[in-house]
């Protein structure tokens, strides 16, 4: 989702919220105003069928919609929980307690308030001081009109009685009866006196100050009745603002003959009318109310169960919008935390919120982007570090080197092809396996001892090895390096072996080569003086020379000269090819050096001899005769090297656990292409000597399990470097 | 439902709606006399004290009566051909001492009669005597047909909140055939 449906969609949210609200806001005034108007309404209103049924049905309305929405949010939980979606155990709790917090209280306040409502009418109707008046007030009017209408029936039959037996059919005695009525009508002071013979009209009286006028007409109905029962009564109204007359009439004789009936009549004044007719209209106004009081109570609490169910409506859809907000994007989290845990990285929550969920919601999209981010990296770097592999594996199988390595418990890890064929063991497995067992015969076994031997501090290991495989001899240079990761912890070992064979026999090939040549040169050299005596002593011989005696004695002299010469050469190559293994014992290193360097001391004027011995290596354990004479050699060539003024040092010390002896001169030095060849027999920069001296340093150095190497010295000359095991 | 719910159901609209009504309408009978349907029937155990005091208070009240001719049909809905409501409505004077009745048919006031006699009122709106409830003119119907009654006496609030209006049972005439003789039903 982008920005923009976000903001269209939130927008919409807030015109749902607000239009809702508004929507209840109307709905409770509504229903306020109708509270308000319905005080003043008429019951038959209030209590209309009309109304009760429109307002039973708006509930009903109500009800439906409201278990809608519950029971729809309840099924969709059902089928969630059924599902196993993850957050529908949050989502049903959160739904439970919101839909809860709103049914609980409105249900309670409905209870409670139509209980309430239900008191006051109650109370109201059941007020005895009210029903009380209302009932004296009634009872007041009525016996205004009983009264009237006893007095009148006991006048009527006093008439009745009094005119008794006058021929009333016949009309010559209608005089008399006149005057009869007029008599009785004063004296018994009525307003109204008539005589009847069954319905036919006989006479009538209307006293004239009685506020009648004119005769009332009672219809034949009244009189009909008065037949059928004996006595009628009857309330009859005048014109408005006249009062009523009340009625009463008697019929006498015996039934089924013709009967006389006697009406008499009081008038009854208007304001005392019009004043009992109000209580009476009151009392029944208030017996009507009673009688309605149900329908007042179910339309009361029709309304109030209608603004019941829209608070409740609205706080229930309020509840579950609010709950939709916090579990949507707490939902949507977990399906992205499920997708995360399938490894879908590309996964991102669009669910938008504002709040500490919005915080929520972009921390995760944060952590899943860099968490991809990582990924892509580390697949890079895997992927460089394959290649890198390849190459290194490739490197290391195509390398003339054999390399081996092993983990800290003896493992070997790495063996190339070169190593194998090296070592006449092409066909095996190595990698993955113990070198002890790999390397089990006598010959391999020196180079299980390299990998067992402690490399000191430095780490580092070099030896030469000499070893018979298949049927033949083998030389290899064999490097040990400690291997350490990144935390300087060792973790294993490799060995670089360099097979020297061919290049140690094509080195001594050219060394035997320079050495014949050499050894001719040197032979040659004294061969010429003895050549060119012997001539010279021919030539005087048969020249019968005088002086061939003196010259005989000096030829000869020449020739033996020359012949020693040559056999003090030979005598050098024999004590080289002779020279007899080391034979270590713990020699006082210091006086050996310091008397070596007394034999130089004033030996070359202007050359400074020094000699320094750290304390730490006056001892050592070594041949002392050979050291001696390799100290000898170097120092020849140093004090021969260097002009005055200069200087020759010898420094011995220990480092890392092995003797250092450093013979430093400031001569011209000696040039890069001359050092490769310098330690082999025969080689000589100076251009005379048997060219063995620096042959037999290196040898007595490489016997006793040593190294020499040269380097330039500081500021000029050059310095030779021993290192010999110390102990 | 089941038993125990029906049983539960029952005695809450007992407590909260009232008791069920007795009242029944009966002695139905038709009568076509020279084009015009006349009807008498009687209403029993209709009016009780609660009603004679809402008439005393001066409160409008009475029956209403439905008719409907309606014409049987076979394995279907029975087809009404025609309906009308007579409202038979008594109005207490407390002054006067007088009932007033007055009769309505679909709304039109037809007659008014007043009457003192509490036992003439009852009649008067229970009894009714060849009435015609609507013009048959124009209804054709060769087949048998039958006249449906019911009367509406009055509304109750259920559970004390739900306004229901009490009815009798419908009740039919013998079948009878529009045109025929009086007195000529099957």
């Amino acid at each position: 989702m982008d920005i923009r449906e976000e903001l269209l969609r939130r927008r919409k949210d807030s015109r749902w919220i607000i239009g809702a609200l508004g929507a209840l806001l109307l709905i409770l005034s509504a229903i306020f105003y109708f509270i308000q108007r319905s005080r003043d309404l008429p019951i038959d209103e209030v209590t209309n069928r009309v109304l009760l049924f429109v307002l039973w049905y708006i509930n009903l309305v109500l009800i439906i919609t409201i278990l809608f929405v519950l029971l729809r949010n309840l099924f969709k939980l059902v089928v969630e929980r059924h599902q196993g979606l993850f957050g529908s155990k949050l989502k049903t709790k959160l739904v439970a307690t919101y839909i809860a917090l709103a049914l609980v209280p409105v249900l309670l306040l409905f209870v409670y308030g139509s209980q309430l409502l239900q008191g006051w009418i109650d109370r109201w109707f059941n007020e005895p001081a009210i029903k009380q008046v209302m009932e004296q007030g009634y009872e007041v009017a009525q016996a205004l009109y009983v009264q009237a209408n006893e007095r009148n029936l006991r006048d009527a039959r006093r008439v009745l009685d009094e005119i008794e037996g006058l021929e009333l059919q016949d009309p010559g005695a209608r005089p008399a009866l006149a005057r009869k009525l007029q008599a009785l009508l004063n004296e018994l002071e009525l307003d109204f006196l008539s005589v009847y013979r069954d319905t036919d009209f006989v006479h009538a009286i209307v006293r004239p100050q009685s506020g009648i006028g004119v005769v009332p007409d009672h219809g034949d109905r009244f009189l009909l009745e008065t037949l059928d029962k004996g006595v009628g009564e009857k309330i009859l109204p005048m014109p408005e603002g006249q009062g009523r007359v009340l009625l009463s009439a008697v019929a006498g004789g015996p039934s089924g003959e013709t009967r006389t009936i006697v009406v008499t009549g009081s008038h009854l004044e208007a304001r005392l009318a019009s004043q009992s007719e109000k209580l009476i209209q009151a009392f029944q106004g208030y017996r009507q109310l009673e009688v309605r009081k149900s329908d007042i109570k179910t339309t009361y609490r029709l309304t109030f169960l209608m603004v019941t169910l829209v608070i409740l409506l609205m706080t229930s859809w309020v509840g579950l919008y609010l709950a939709r907000r916090v579990i949507v994007p707490i939902e949507a989290v977990a399906e992205g935390t499920r997708r995360l845990s399938e490894g879908d990285l590309d996964y991102q929550v669009e669910v938008p919120a504002d709040d500490e969920l919005g915080v929520l919601v972009r921390s995760f999209n944060r952590m899943t982007t860099e968490l991809r981010r990582n990924k892509e990296d580390l697949m890079a770097a895997n992927r460089d570090l394959a290649e890198e592999r390849a190459v290194i594996a490739a490197v290391l199988q195509n390398v003339a080197a054999g390399v081996i390595s092993i983990d800290q418990e003896g493992r070997i890890i790495t063996c190339n092809r070169v190593a194998l064929t090296m070592l006449r063991q092409p066909n095996e497995q190595a990698v993955g396996r113990p070198f002890q067992e790999l390397w089990q015969d006598p010959e391999r076994r020196k180079l299980a001892e390299l990998f067992e031997e402690d490399p000191g501090p430095s780490g580092r290991l070099s030896r030469g090895l000499r070893l018979f495989l298949g049927d033949e001899w083998k030389t290899f240079e064999a490097k040990v390096r400690t291997m350490r990761d990144r935390d300087g912890n060792v973790s294993g070992r490799v060995m670089v072996l360099e097979d020297l064979t061919e290049l140690i026999s094509a080195q001594q090939m050219a060394a035997w080569n320079d050495a014949a040549r050499r050894v001719a040169h040197e032979i040659k050299n004294p061969l010429t003086p003895i050549k060119l005596t012997a001539e010279r002593l021919l030539v005087r011989y048969r020249q019968k020379d005088r002086s061939l005696g003196k010259a005989l004695e000096e030829g000869m002299e020449t020739i033996v000269r020359e012949v020693d010469s040559m056999r003090g050469m030979v005598d050098e190559f024999s004590r080289f090819a002779r020279m007899r293994p080391p034979q270590p014992t713990q020699v006082d290193l210091g006086r050996l050096v310091d008397d070596t360097l007394k034999l130089y001391e004033s030996l070359k004027p202007g050359v400074e001899i020094e000699g320094v011995i750290a304390p730490d290596a006056r001892s050592a354990l070594i041949d002392g005769e050979q050291i001696r004479r390799a100290l000898i050699n170097l120092l020849d060539n140093a004090v021969e090297a260097t002009s005055a003024p200069g200087r020759v040092s010898v420094n011995v010390h220990a480092s890392n656990g092995s003797l250092m002896i450093d013979v430093a001169d400031t001569g011209a030095g000696i040039p890069a292409a001359a050092r490769e060849k310098l330690f082999l027999p025969h080689f000589s920069t100076k251009g005379r000597g048997t060219g063995l001296g620096l042959s037999i340093v290196y040898r007595i150095i490489n016997e006793h399990h040593g190294s020499i190497k040269v380097e330039d010295n500081q500021p000029r000359g050059t310095v030779f470097r021993i290192q010999l095991p110390q102990g | 439902m089941s038993l125990g719910g029906a049983a539960i159901l029952a005695g809450l609209l007992s407590i909260f709606g009232g008791q069920p009504t007795t009242a029944q309408l009966s002695d139905l009978s038709v009568d076509v006399v020279d084009g015009r349907l006349e009807v008498s029937f009687r209403l029993r155990e209709a009016i009780d004290e609660e009603l004679i005091e809402r008439i005393e208070t001066g409160l409008p009240s009475g029956f209403r009566y439905q008719f409907k001719l309606v014409r049987p049909t076979r394995n279907w809905f029975d087809n009404t051909l025609i309906t009308s409501q007579l409202e038979a409505v008594a109005m207490y004077n407390a002054v006067t001492r007088e009932y007033q009745v007055n009769y309505k048919l679909d709304g039109k006031l037809t007659t008014s009669r007043v009457l003192t006699d509490r036992q003439e009122l009852e009649a008067a709106l229970t009894q009714f005597d060849r009435f015609t409830p609507f013009p048959i003119e124009e209804i054709k119907a060769r087949k048998p047909i039958h006249l449906r009654v019911r009367a509406e006496l009055g509304r109750r609030n259920l559970l004390l909140l739900i306004p229901t209006t009490i009815h009798t049972d419908w009740i039919e005439s013998e079948r009878f055939v529009l045109g025929a003789a009086t007195g000529d039903q099957e």
